[in-house]
């Protein structure tokens, strides 16, 4: 850090402003801040101070009074330093917070506390390129750059007056925390970081494994079924794959031993069983035999009745058919009246007088009783009716004729005369359809007639409108076209009218620079008499100087007198009694001089006259413009003509405006006109075709009146005949259906008869007595007893049945071989189990047995990886614990703890070596590796070793001058270090501010030695001493001097 | 007291330097020892009858000397005077020049001479023997920067440019003085071809404190001062050192001053003449039980001790003061390096260790034992880390 220039104002006992280069005050390394007490020494010092951190050493912070009383109100307390730090050129100014009175008003008001940082080489990348103003980023950035707090800063670059010691006697915290930070060794208080969190790691890992060994032995201790043991290794596990290896043998050959067994016992039940069913077979058949025989005496009966059913079968079915005919019949003729009575009823409904197409029948044609001709019930090939007619023709014809409903049989009405009905009833509808469809065009017409009325009407409504427009339309035209003429009239005056208002404008303009003009012409006339006085003056004075030489001529000649030579007046060489010169000689010199100084008063006298006359003529000009009127009469009138000006050229600017309207109206009146011419046609249209229209409807009525006939309209009376032809059809179907089932029912009846005469029973009871039997089951019951007793006979006569026939003969006291077959069947069954029971333990023995294998395998895995594991955690952990100050360690001092007391041990050496210096060889630095008994960091002790006695000594016991010296010699190891170590980055400047007064001739002249060698190695140190003897040491210097007004600075320096 | 009369030809001067009144040598007084010695001086004066005593700077250690200093510096120049020589003196680096040269023209008149100032130089300060005058030019210590801006003088402030310009003043009013002016110019410098004693502060300026011979040339006799050897830099150019030991390396220094006589004809011949020693300075190295057995003549001798023993030994100067009551310094320097106390000393300055050498120690002296191969691969995987955590933020 290496500090330029220090500028201060208004700042401590400083009431002006105070600039230092301290480049050039420093230049050769070492410097002096000396003067009075009280005069501001130290206050250059807190100046540093202050611009840097924005508080000062010491207990001046507290009352934080920066401001000189004794500055000028208006001038702001202010200190600016200009520094190189961390290789980047700044500047700061800082303004502490002060009271000053207002600029405005009465009373005080808080000047506040700013700071301004600024890059004066542009600044770090990527940093701030204006500088900050912000004192909390201010402060950042130099905690940043100068890499200290204000308190370190103070034991190590400051060393302020009385506390110069700190570094010194600071408990070991506080040091190893200065340490740490100038030395950057929190690096490895990260190594010891990532050691912990490694070990935690590994830890961590070599758990997972112990866990997944000790789940591996429980599965180990369950497959074996065992308990687990507190240190599973390789013999138990091997001893417990043995005895699984063991059981599962023996299981197996017991399993086998079992199964011969089981063979042998069912071998032997088998055989039991089968003598045993041979001999109730045997039994069983001869029973049957028995059975049988009694069965086949009842053959014969059953055998008859079947043959009678098969007879009595034909007539019943006769029978049946029968019913099943005379049901018909009595349904159709049901459905046939109830059809009749539907068409009787449309009959009814309609009203219209039945036609039928028949034929004529010619005259003379017998009629039966009923007025219809015989042979009613034959029609004749053609389906049509053969009607009665007296006066008809001679030959049957055709014709649609009134026909009486009842006239018919209703027990059996005849299908063709229906038929005939609805056919004349369809004729007459077709008839009618072309006139339907005439209705319908009727509606359509009728709905078009009310469309084009509503049209009309409208259309009028139109029509009147634009009559109405049209009857307004040429007044409005007129306007505008008088609207248009005003305006042109307008444009015509407005070029005369501007030209009188520029006229009065002029002359307003006059009319206001008279008065000053006036002025004006009265000073220079002023000014030209004056130039003449002076003039005049300047005249007189050079006569009157010349005057005065001539008359000192004599002793003007006199003086250029020198002895011998001639004299210029007379010639003579002698010159006994030359004039004296005169006190007021005036030389030519003097002439010339006012000579000039006329001259230059006859040009200002020129150049005054011609003023006055200028101004003069202007004065005349302007009254003359101004043409006798006076200020205010001239602008009013201005005014004036200004308003009409304005006035014409607003209505001339309309001009184009009301042409433009005047078009637009007549257009509007065409328009209008069209319209009305447009609206006219279409109502007449509109006319014509609604006449039309009511001609076509009005025709059209009569017609369709007549063929109502009855009905409200056209189509429905159609209708209504169509549904009556559909009845009466419908009834002719049924009649014929009727005729026929009543035919096939007497048919059916006869057939009975027939059948029964044929059977040869009694009567229809006896039939269905016979039919009544189940033919099938009777016939299947006599085959099953045919076939059984065959079996029976068989199988009786099988050889090995015989055996055992014989051998049941021969003894009769063996065991009952249904017993010995029972006894055999039980062993079976035991072996049975036996051998189910060998096979489940011999499989479970199996299994267990694989099981095992398997989990042994996993385990002995399981302890090969975590063997390595283990290790390589022991090792780390170990490592990790001589790190942290545990474990192996046994100085119990940590990584970082040794970083930092290495670091101090380089800086005690340095500091040693200067102390020893200092002290004439006598006293030197030691760093202990004691514990401080407050803290747990060890080896930061620095302690005074006295050579004289040998004895190490706390360097709290030194003297105050010893002290000094030795805080001094500490300063500059740390600085030594500290430059070593960053390439000089930090340390390159050092304050001392007082203290060597505490020091006698004989130290002070070897601290002083020792300062001096600082010179050479590009170090600033500054020191603040009253001590004379150092005023005699040091050239360099800064004398800080107080006045009764306040203190000053004077910089002596050698580079100036 | 008026100047005596010359009685014989030929002028004899006394050359001295460097007294430095007041100074303490190792925290030990040493008025009473520079009293004697002064007186010893007066002697000389009044045995070999010199004419003038010149002393070329440094009367006092300090700029404000102590008044027991002033006293004994002024008792010294009432001696010389009283022992018949004038009296010419300069200041030195040590001395205030304002303060030295105070009342000097009053005191002129009373045969001390005291020329403290810069602009004076040129004028000398005449004495007359049988022969004719000796023009003896006392030039102070010139810092450069308050000669330079005196003069005004341009360029870089060296001892060499101010010198040679006070000579050249001085060689400008040489040459107006009648021919056969006899010239001795007193100084206060370092001159190349001069060695140091060690004890004398540095005047470098620039990093460049001496200044060539060359300068003086041209002169009868050159009386310089600043350097505490007696030597001889050119047959006319001479140091007469210090009148007393200041340093240990002074101790084989016999503290003498010139004698010089200067013929009518320029001729010169010096002499050194032995002063007084007040107490002298020994150098001894040891065990501290072997020094205390012996030496026994050293007793009374300002004592330098160097001890060899290799523990440190306890309370050692309390038992060499009980023997030598003179013993002022003391080290201990042991024969073979055991390893406290290599570590006490500092690794070659400026060499810092590595972060795996510090991590490699810090391990040997907490545990024992260096890192092995696979702890080392731990420890560069911390670093590493380390490494890494600071790049990314």
């Amino acid at each position: 850090m290496r500090l330029h220039r220090l500028e201060l104002q208004a700042f401590g006992p400083f009431p002006g402003r105070i600039e230092v280069d301290l480049d050039a005050v420093g230049a050769d390394g070492l410097f002096l801040l000396c003067g009075d007490t009280g005069a501001g020494k130290t206050t250059v010092l807190d100046a540093v101070a202050f611009a840097l951190f924005g508080r000062v050493p010491g207990s001046r912070q507290e009352a934080r009074r920066f401001r000189c009383d004794q500055a000028d109100p208006g001038l702001r307390t202010e200190v600016r330093l200009e520094l190189t730090v961390a290789d980047q050129r700044i500047v700061l100014v800082r303004t502490p917070e002060y009271e000053r009175p207002k600029s405005r008003g009465t009373g005080t008001t808080t000047e506040k506390h700013k700071v301004v940082l600024r890059w004066l080489d542009g600044g770090p990348a990527g940093g701030p390129t204006d500088g900050l103003t912000r004192a909390d980023e201010v402060g950042a950035a130099i905690a940043d750059l100068v890499g200290m707090t204000a308190e370190q800063f103070f034991q190590v670059v400051l060393l302020p007056q009385g506390q110069f010691a700190r570094f010194l006697r600071s408990d070991t915290d506080e040091r190893a925390a200065l340490l740490e930070r100038l030395f950057d060794t929190g690096r490895f208080g990260s190594v010891e970081d990532w050691f912990a969190t490694a070990r935690r790691e590994s830890g961590a890992r070599l758990r997972d494994l112990d866990d997944a060994v000790a789940q591996t032995v429980a599965r180990v201790a369950e497959a074996a079924a065992g308990p687990v043991p507190d240190q599973p290794d390789e013999q138990w596990l091997a001893a417990l794959r043995d005895r699984a290896a063991d059981v599962a043998e023996s299981t197996a050959d017991a399993f086998r031993s079992a199964r011969a067994r089981q063979r042998m016992a069912g071998r032997r039940s088998a055989e039991a069983r089968r003598i045993a069913e041979l001999v109730a077979r045997r039994a069983e058949l001869q029973r049957r035999a028995a059975v049988l025989a009694e069965a086949g005496d009842r053959l014969d009966g059953w055998r008859a009745e079947v043959d009678a059913a098969g007879k009595a079968a034909p007539v019943v079915r006769a029978l049946d058919a029968a019913a099943a005919a005379g049901a018909a019949a009595a349904s159709a003729v049901a459905a046939r009246d109830a059809a009749v009575r539907q068409w009787l009823t449309r009959v009814d409904e309609v009203g219209a007088p039945l036609r039928s197409v028949a034929a004529l029948v010619p005259a003379g044609t017998r009629s039966g009783a009923d007025g219809w001709p015989d042979g009613w019930d034959e029609a004749d090939a053609s389906g049509q009716l053969l009607f009665p007619d007296p006066s008809g023709p001679a030959e049957p014809e055709e014709a649609l004729v009134e026909w009486n409903p009842t006239r018919l049989d209703l027990d059996d009405p005849d299908p063709t005369a229906l038929r005939a009905a609805a056919a004349g009833d369809r004729e007459q509808a077709g008839a009618l359809a072309a006139l339907a469809a005439e209705a319908e065009q009727q509606q359509r017409d009728l709905a078009a007639l009310t469309d084009a009325d509503s049209r009309r009407v409208t259309l009028a409504a139109e029509l009147d409108q634009v009559d109405a427009a049209a009857a307004a339309l040429p007044a409005s035209i007129t306007a505008a076209a008088a609207r248009v003429a005003a305006a042109d009239q307008a444009a015509a005056r407005l070029p005369d009218a501007t030209e009188r208002a520029a006229g009065r404008r002029r002359a307003a303009a006059a009319a206001t620079a008279v008065p000053e003009l006036l002025e004006h012409c009265a000073s220079a006339e002023a000014a030209a008499v004056a130039a003449v006085d002076a003039h005049h003056r300047a005249v007189d004075a050079r006569h009157d100087l010349q005057e005065r030489r001539i008359a000192g001529m004599a002793s003007e000649l006199a003086r250029g007198l020198t002895a011998g030579e001639a004299c210029p007046v007379c010639g003579g060489c002698d010159h006994p009694a030359p004039a004296p010169a005169a006190s007021d000689a005036v030389t030519p010199a003097v002439i010339t001089a006012a000579a000039e100084r006329e001259r230059q008063a006859a040009g200002r006298r020129e150049a005054a006259s011609a003023a006055a006359a200028q101004a003069r003529l202007a004065l005349e000009e302007a009254r003359r413009s101004a043409d006798g009127a006076e200020a205010a009469a001239a602008a009013a009138a201005l005014a004036d003509v200004l308003a009409e000006v304005a006035e014409l050229r607003q209505l001339a600017g309309s001009a184009a405006a009301e042409r433009d309207a005047l078009e637009l109206a007549q257009q509007r009146a065409g328009t209008v006109r069209d319209r009305h011419r447009a609206l006219t046609a279409r109502l007449s249209a509109e006319d014509a075709r609604m006449a039309e229209l009511r001609v076509r409807i009005a025709g059209r009525t009569e017609r369709l009146e007549a063929g109502r006939a009855g009905f409200p309209d056209v189509p429905a009376r159609r209708a209504a005949l169509l549904a009556r032809a559909g009845a009466g059809e419908a009834a002719a179907g049924a009649s014929a259906t009727a005729r026929t089932a009543r035919a096939g029912w007497i048919e059916a009846e006869r057939a009975v008869e027939e059948a029964l005469r044929h059977s040869g029973l009694a009567d229809v009871d006896a039939a269905r007595r016979a039919a009544a039997v189940d033919v099938d089951v009777l016939r299947g019951r006599i085959s099953q007893v045919e076939q059984d007793t065959a079996v029976v006979r068989e199988q009786l006569a099988d050889p090995e049945l015989a055996a055992v026939a014989a051998a049941a003969e021969d003894g009769p006291d063996r065991p009952d071989p249904a017993t010995v077959a029972r006894e055999a069947q039980s062993s079976a069954e035991r072996a049975d189990r036996a051998l189910e029971a060998a096979s489940g333990s011999a499989r479970l023995a199996r299994e267990r047995r694989h099981r095992l294998d398997e989990a042994a395998r996993a385990l002995q895995a399981v302890w090969q990886e975590r063997l390595p594991v283990l290790e390589a955690d022991a090792e780390l952990s170990a490592l990790t614990d001589v790190v942290l100050g545990r474990g192996q360690n046994h100085r119990g001092i940590s990584l970082r703890t040794y970083a930092v007391a290495a670091k101090l041990r380089h800086v005690v050496v340095s500091a040693s070596a200067r102390f020893s210096d200092m002290t004439g060889g006598r006293y030197s630095f030691e760093s202990t590796t004691e514990r401080d008994s407050r803290s747990r960091r060890t080896g930061l002790t620095v302690a005074v070793r006295d050579s004289w006695s040998g004895q190490l000594r706390s360097a709290k016991t030194l003297s105050g001058g010893e002290t000094f010296v030795a805080s001094l010699a500490l300063a500059l190891g740390l600085a030594d270090v500290v430059a070593a170590e960053s390439g000089g980055r930090l340390l390159d400047t050092l304050f001392i501010d007082e203290g060597f007064g505490s020091l006698d001739a004989g130290t002070l002249d070897q601290v002083m030695d020792t300062l001096d060698e600082l010179r050479a190695g590009g170090r600033v140190v500054g020191l603040v001493s009253h001590v004379d003897e150092l005023r005699q040491r040091i050239p360099d210097q800064i004398r800080v001097v107080r006045g009764p007004a306040g203190s000053s600075v004077q910089v002596h320096a050698a580079a100036l | 007291m008026s100047d005596p009369t010359p009685s014989v030809s030929g002028m004899r001067l006394l050359h001295t330097s460097d007294w430095h009144v007041g100074r303490t040598f190792h925290g030990r007084p040493l008025l009473a020892d520079q009293a004697s010695v002064l007186g010893g001086l007066a002697d000389t004066v009044r045995t070999h009858g010199v004419d003038a005593v010149l002393i070329s700077g440094d009367l006092y250690d300090r700029a404000i000397p102590s008044p027991e200093a002033v006293q004994t510096v002024t008792r010294a120049l009432e001696d010389i005077r009283a022992a018949g020589a004038v009296i010419v003196a300069t200041s030195g680096n040590h001395d205030s020049a304002t303060r030295l040269g105070a009342f000097g023209g009053f005191l002129a008149a009373g045969g001390l001479h005291l020329r403290t100032s810069p602009t004076r130089v040129a004028e000398p300060v005449l004495l007359h023997d049988a022969d004719g005058p000796v023009a003896c030019y006392p030039v102070p210590y010139l810092e450069p920067e308050i000669a330079r801006s005196a003069w005004g003088l341009d360029g870089p402030a060296s001892h060499q440019a101010v010198l040679a310009r006070a000579t050249d003043d001085i060689r400008a009013d040489l040459a107006a003085r009648p021919a056969g002016t006899r010239s001795v110019v007193m100084a206060h410098a370092f001159v190349t071809g001069g060695s140091a004693a060690g004890s004398e502060r540095s005047i470098a300026v620039g990093g460049v404190e001496s200044v060539s011979a060359d300068v003086f040339e041209g002169f009868d006799y050159v009386a310089l001062g600043h350097l505490h050897g007696r030597q001889t830099v050119r047959e006319r150019i001479r140091y007469s050192g210090s009148p007393l030991p200041y340093s240990f390396s002074e101790r084989s220094h016999r503290k003498s001053a010139w004698l010089v006589d200067l013929d009518a004809d320029g001729a010169m011949r010096a002499e050194a003449i032995d002063l007084p020693v007040a107490r002298p300075l020994a150098s001894v190295r040891g065990r501290l039980d072997d020094i205390l057995v012996a030496h026994a003549d050293l007793a009374d001798h300002y004592l330098e001790v160097e001890l060899t023993d290799p523990v440190r030994p306890v309370d050692p100067m309390r038992q060499l003061q009980r023997r030598f009551p003179y013993a002022v310094k003391l080290s201990w320097q042991p024969e073979q390096d055991d390893p406290r106390s290599l570590r006490d000393r500092a690794p070659a300055s400026g060499a810092m260790s590595a972060d795996d050498e510090l991590i490699d120690d810090f391990l040997s002296e907490c545990r024992g034992s260096r890192a092995s191969r696979h702890e080392r691969f731990l420890i560069d995987g911390a670093l590493a880390g380390h490494r890494q955590a600071e790049a990314a933020g």
